[in-house]
């Protein structure tokens, strides 16, 4: 359940764009994409630790 | 102290698949027994959705509340039948996973996913068909039953 104020005029119109986000990760989801496309330049960065097993 | 966003560890040993398979039709009650009455998921670990029976290697995730990052790395490095283990020290104030990540789980080959946090999108996942419980994982770690901690905070 969501509260939403009686004044929700600008909540929606985030709204929309939230589910337009959605959609379309939906749309990449539904394509079998396995992980999200800004995943590799995440890990490519240097805050990443890779380690092997102990 | 490291500043590192994450800690990965991409290459572990998996659970030989024909070991596996002789654990996939085995009911719970009887592994536990078997393995000393540990191992059993905290009782408020509960399916929501309609696949509750799975069998599969830990792909264990450490992370912390508002903070999906770790989950969907592990899903890079994920092999099919793996099942994806995301503790959140049972972070009841976000979800930690909805049906978007879910459904990326289940292209890469996840064939669960459990976690002591919270889970969204119901009527997603039930699209998906995943075995997901937003409840207690804390035993899973302390019964030593994750194979593998490949990706930690």
């Amino acid at each position: 359940m969501v509260v939403v104020p009686r004044t929700g005029a600008a909540q929606y119109e985030r709204l929309q764009a939230v589910l337009e986000k959605e959609a379309a990760m939906e749309a990449r989801v539904a394509a079998g994409v396995t992980y999200p496309d800004w995943l590799d330049g995440v890990l490519d960065g240097p805050d990443i630790i890779f380690v092997e097993a102990q | 102290m490291s500043d590192a966003k994450l800690k990965i560890r991409q290459h572990f040993e998996r659970t030989p698949a024909a070991l596996l398979a002789k654990f996939r039709d085995a009911a719970s009650g009887p592994v536990v027994d078997a393995m000393g009455r540990r191992g059993a998921l905290d009782i408020s670990i509960r399916p929501v959705t309609q696949n509750t029976a799975f069998c599969g290697n830990a792909l264990t995730v450490w992370t912390v509340p508002r903070d999906n990052l770790a989950p969907y790395a592990a899903l890079k490095f994920a092999q099919p039948g793996d099942v994806l283990v995301v503790a959140t020290a049972g972070c009841d104030e976000a979800s930690v996973l909805g049906d978007i990540a879910i459904g990326m789980a289940r292209n890469a080959g996840i064939v669960a996913v459990v976690t002591d946090g919270l889970v969204r999108d119901q009527r997603g996942l039930d699209a998906v068909g995943s075995g997901i419980s937003p409840a207690d994982c804390h035993q899973i770690h302390r019964s030593k039953t994750a194979l593998v901690k490949p990706v930690a905070r």
